[in-house]
């Protein structure tokens, strides 16, 4: 079973308990504003070029054999209508500038990868969780690999926008510890303009997801001038309240713009849209709001 | 009580060492009188010259007395060990850009007058005469440096408190006066004893008439004293200095004066550093117990002679040459202090105590001495998570280490099981046993880098020109790795052969200058023997050393496996020329940049817990750590168990001194630039954070490494904070130790407030960061090693 992957981050201490490692799987159905990991959001390899690590030695543009490669203006300029991601360029490249983003592995390469840091979860009680981009959207590796990390003992958690099918939600219920539910607005309208989906099947999902009584906890970025105000952020709480348990955790995610140079490595041309920067006064606004509603806040995740 | 000890921490902080001639001219004096005399009596006599005359003060508010020279935080000098550095170095000692020292024109002019008379008689003066011309040639290489042990003492040790705490010094003597009444003086062997039991009950006697006159010094001030608690407190001062360190000591505040005595006196014999000041936690505990027990003390109470004793260690100092001081940045004295752990019989031995000097760790906030907490596989969990506790709190400490890897390494170099258990750690990482073992465990510096320089340079040595170990084939002509790494294996071998009679000789000098009395009095089992430690007294004995750059060292030679015979992308020929251009010229193709990137990003890198460099550095550490313990020291064969060299992974501040001499390396290193320090990974290389970085240093062979293993890292404060984190920090910890590892110390501090502390440092006074086993404030070193400290991994919990 093959799946396409774009990093493995081990050390992760955010998201799920203990320590864990993080698989991230490419390709996303969302197309959020604030997104920090652009490069998860298509679903197929691509080309990254970081020009901070570029010498501009010329190295690549000699041996794309597509053309496809341009040096112009101090930087290395990529048609990628013409590259075929054949690698050329990256092997050549002495200085790391150009990598290939994503990957076609097996569950038993990212296994053998995640029991790697096997000493590190029997103390802490970590894990692996999977993320992403939208890990349901590979859902048969998906479910493989969740599969192989339970066989061995290993706590899971998958971080999920909760866009895609009840049955895909339903095929991991038994596999996963720790659903890692992101909830970014309430309002349908609002959710459709700064995600591109609407949160119909999310919510509904959500609560379907709760009634199973597995293990949820919700988790709201916090984006200036899309959920922020307190207006949108009760409507968030007082949603959640109506079957969420008292003195459930609420993860509060604080908008961050680190993913920034991304988007340029990638040559996205959908920018990353500029959100006002987080305060501290935003969050302990919404740390206040997530305790008026008897949640416990926990600011950054764990 | 906080005023108390934040006055005596602020009048020692914002004290700046000074040099004071009082034992220099002493010991000169003494060295006259009794030039007659065998030197072990000499020793004793002139021990017990400094102990009745020197300048003797009691700090305001201080709790316990005993200072090391005429002045709060005064170094003395010691000429006896060498002189002409400090005759050449004198008028720059206020002037160096870190570890300065004030000194006076009147000192400097009684410094002058008082060198002639030691001109080639010093131990350094006689280490010249010892060496070949060859291993001094060896030594300029840069591959071998032990220079500070001719310059200075041996240290390294952990005199035995206990007995002189629970039994005092008249036992000692009393010991020694029955060993020479039944020794059969028609017998020579007998007859050469007797110099060194007299020379024992000398300075014994001498110690005891110095706490004297301490007690003197406290009932006179008493009688001045017009604040009726500070009398009350001179007189507590006084009639503890009449009664210990001679006698058993009655109470716990006894008890911690009469170890401040004997680790003081130790320190005024002989200059050694790294004097360890063993398992207080352990020693302490019983006073401590009885005294809470019978409501004579309360927790608090011993928090704040714990601290008062914190501060008294800080006061110490020690005045090197600047080559030395390169490899010793920020004053350091190495004292270090061991809590918890397991008892020698296996049990649990984390007490009350151990927590009350963690606490005053807190209180204190000073860099010296340094804490070495101990876990095992049983310790509990409050034991853990107060550690780590303090280690997040960010002030350089406490370093913790493993049981279970510390003592299996021991008992391979022969100790018993109970000994093994029992361990303290003195220096940096070095464990030892209080009392029992001599010799030393700090030794020569061995820089592995550097003998893969001249390895691949065909046995030349690229800066001085030296070929002292001659090959066929350099990196132009190896045909396969294999024989790159015969030819590191070739030159390796030459210079531990060097490095062994360097140190040889240097103990050797130690023998016949240097016998300490006082220090042998308190190890086990020089007066049975009727041996000074140098002899060949103590029950154990091992020569220890600093090694450095394995990490480099395995990124070098996977860069050269990998990119020259596997992959064959670059050619050895090239390779070297890039390394001799400093990867600069750019006119090859690739450009020595390019050829830089590609060393850099095309092979593995040591921790990332990739196998194939982390073999690499596993195979070769090893088959250094062999060859080493392969070694005999002067000791060998004359009583103790052991008496072989001792390997650990320390590099103290060597990896920048080191640096200096070693050119441009296949791992992308440039010329003169540090390398990486101890056992971890090299600055930046480690690219898969924290659990990588530690899974590829745990694959190190530390059960061999039984001088101890030290591993820096860093941390990024913000990850530690919440206490949520706290648990996670452990586990990583505690998981490292499961791998094996051996020792961890964290510097938790942002490269932002570091570098805020460079510009403004003024702000950042007591900054405490650790630098190698031990910890500095951050604004008193110089800007390399500042800098070689900044450019540490950060790591971040992600
Ligand atoms: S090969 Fe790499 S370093 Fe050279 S120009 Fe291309 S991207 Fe830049
Ligand atoms: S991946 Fe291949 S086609 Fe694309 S730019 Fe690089 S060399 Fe050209």
């Amino acid at each position: 079973m093959k799946g396409i992957i774009f990093n493995i981050q081990r050390f992760a201490v955010h998201d799920g308990p203990g320590i864990r490692t993080l698989v991230f799987l490419k390709g996303c159905p969302l197309h959020c504003h604030w997104c920090c990991n652009p490069e998860g959001q298509k679903s197929e390899i691509e080309l990254s070029y970081v020009i901070n690590h570029c010498r501009l030695c010329g190295r690549c543009e000699a041996v794309c054999d597509q053309g496809a490669i341009n040096i112009i203006e101090k930087r290395v300029l990529i048609r990628r209508d013409l590259c075929d991601l054949c690698g050329n360029c990256v092997e050549n490249c002495l200085s790391g500038a150009l990598k290939i983003v994503g990957k076609q592995v097996d569950v038993e390469t990212v296994l053998d990868e995640v029991k790697r840091d096997e000493p590190f979860y029997r103390y802490s009680g970590g894990g692996l969780t999977v993320s992403g981009g939208e890990p349901t959207l590979q859902n048969n590796f998906l479910v493989e690999l969740l599969k192989g990390a339970h066989q061995e003992g290993f706590n899971t958690a998958i971080e999920t926008s909760g866009f895609c099918k009840w049955e895909n939600i339903e095929s991991i219920l038994n596999i996963v510890d720790h659903f890692l539910f992101d909830v970014k607005h309430v309002s349908d309208e609002k959710h459709k303009m700064f995600t591109g989906v609407s949160n119909k099947i999310v919510l509904e999902n959500l609560l379907r997801l709760i009634h199973k009584g597995v293990n949820v906890i919700v988790r709201v970025p916090l984006i200036p001038s899309f959920n922020c105000d307190e207006d949108d952020l009760r409507k968030i709480m007082s949603f959640l309240s109506e079957f969420l348990k008292k003195g459930s955790q609420i993860h509060l995610l604080p908008y961050h713009r680190f993913g920034l140079p991304k988007y340029d490595h990638i040559g996205d041309d959908n920018k990353m849209v500029l959100f006002e920067k987080i305060n501290k006064s935003h969050i302990e606004r919404a740390t206040q709001i997530v305790n008026e509603f008897n949640f416990i806040a926990n600011v950054g995740g764990s | 009580m906080d005023d108390r000890i934040s006055i005596l921490r602020n009048s020692s902080l914002s004290t700046i060492p000074e040099i004071c001639t009082e034992r220099a001219r002493l010991v000169t004096e003494s060295y006259q009188n009794y030039s007659n005399e065998p030197v072990i009596l000499k020793r004793a006599r002139t021990l017990e010259k400094i102990l009745l005359h020197m300048t003797i003060f009691i700090e305001d508010e201080q709790l316990i007395a005993g200072n090391l020279a005429g002045k709060l935080k005064a170094t003395p000098i010691f000429p006896e060990f060498s002189v002409d550095w400090i005759e050449q170095e004198m008028d720059g000692f206020e002037k160096r850009e870190g570890d300065r020292f004030l000194i006076s024109p009147g000192t400097k002019e009684e410094l002058r007058n008082l060198f002639p008379y030691w001109k080639g008689k010093t131990h350094y003066d006689r280490c010249e005469a010892l060496l070949n011309e060859e291993t001094k040639k060896a030594e300029k290489t840069g591959v071998i440096d032990n220079v500070w042990i001719r310059q200075g003492g041996d240290g390294h040790i952990i005199p035995d408190f206990k007995k002189v705490i629970d039994k005092g010094l008249l036992t000692i003597i009393k010991e020694a006066e029955e060993q020479l009444s039944r020794l059969d003086l028609t017998d020579p062997k007998d007859l050469g004893k007797v110099p060194f039991l007299q020379g024992v009950i000398i300075a014994n006697n001498a110690v005891i008439r110095f706490a004297h006159r301490y007690a003197e010094l406290a009932r006179a001030k008493a009688d001045k004293e017009r604040d009726f608690q500070r009398r009350q407190e001179l007189w507590d001062i006084a009639n503890n200095c009449l009664s210990v360190p001679a006698n058993p000591a009655r109470n716990f505040y006894e008890a911690v004066q009469s170890l401040w005595f004997i680790h003081l006196v130790v320190q005024i014999e002989d200059n050694g550093h790294s004097i360890g000041l063993g398992r207080v936690d352990q020693f302490l505990y019983p006073y401590f117990q009885k005294d809470f027990a019978n409501l004579l003390i309360t927790r608090e109470q011993a928090v704040e002679l714990i601290s008062c004793f914190i501060v008294k260690c800080y006061g110490l100092s020690k005045i090197r040459s600047w080559h030395c001081t390169q490899y010793d940045r920020g004053y350091p004295t190495y004292q270090n202090l061991t809590l918890g752990g397991q008892t020698s019989d296996g049990l649990e031995a984390v007490n009350e105590l151990s927590y009350i000097c963690l606490d005053a760790f807190v209180k204190t906030k000073l860099p010296q001495p340094a804490f070495s907490c101990r876990w095992h596989k049983k310790s509990p969990w409050e034991w853990r998570k107060r550690v780590v506790e303090v280690v997040s709190m960010g002030l350089g400490g406490p370093a913790i280490l493993n049981d279970e890897t510390v003592a299996f390494a021991l008992i391979g170099k022969g100790m018993t099981i109970e000994d093994a258990l029992d361990y303290g750690i003195c220096g940096c990482a070095e464990p030892t046993v209080m009392g029992k073992s001599g010799g030393r465990y700090g030794g020569s510096y061995f820089n592995q880098l550097k003998a893969l320089e001249i390895a691949l340079y065909g046995g030349k040595d690229p800066r001085t020109g030296y070929v002292l170990c001659p090959q066929e084939k350099s990196l132009i002509d190896f045909t396969s790795y294999e024989e790159v790494e015969d030819a590191y294996k070739k030159q390796v071998n030459y210079f531990m052969k060097k490095y062994s009679i360097m140190e040889n000789s240097v103990d050797f000098s130690f023998e016949e200058l240097i016998p300490n009395p006082f220090l042998s009095s308190l190890t086990s089992d020089c007066i049975k023997r009727g041996k000074h430690i140098k002899q060949g007294g103590a029950v154990y004995d091992y020569t220890g050393n600093e090694t450095s750059g394995t990490a480099n060292l395995a990124n070098s030679l996977a860069a050269v496996k990998k990119l020259v015979f596997e992959e064959k992308v670059i050619s050895g020929k090239e390779l070297l020329y890039a390394m001799e251009t400093n990867f600069e010229d750019t006119t090859t193709n690739p450009t020595g940049e390019g050829i830089r990137q590609l060393v850099m990003n095309k092979a593995p890198k040591f921790g990332n817990d990739d196998d194939y460099v982390d073999r690499i550095a596993v195979k070769m550490l090893d088959y250094w750590a062999s060859l080493m313990s392969s070694y005999k020291n002067t000791r060998y064969d004359r009583g103790p168990i052991g008496c072989h060299f001792h390997p650990s992974t320390t590099t103290v501040t060597g990896n920048i001194a080191f640096g200096k001499v070693i050119g441009a390396t296949p791992d992308g290193r440039k010329s003169g630039e540090p390398f990486a320090d101890s056992s971890a990974p090299f600055h930046g290389t480690e690219i898969k954070g924290i659990t990588s970085a530690i899974k590829s240093v745990s694959k190190l062979p530390f059960k061999k490494i039984s001088c101890g293993g030290l591993l820096n890292m860093r941390i990024n404060p913000l990850e530690v904070k919440d206490e949520t984190q706290i648990p996670r920090f452990e586990a990583l910890i505690r998981s490292y130790f499961d791998l094996g590892g051996f020792q961890i110390q964290w510097n938790v501090v942002s490269t932002k407030t570091l570098r805020e502390a460079q510009i403004h440092p003024e702000k950042y006074k007591d900054l405490v960061v650790k630098v190698a086993g031990y910890s500095a404030l951050f604004v008193t070193l110089d800007r390399k090693t500042q800098d070689d400290i900044i450019l540490r991994t950060e790591h971040v919990l992600k």
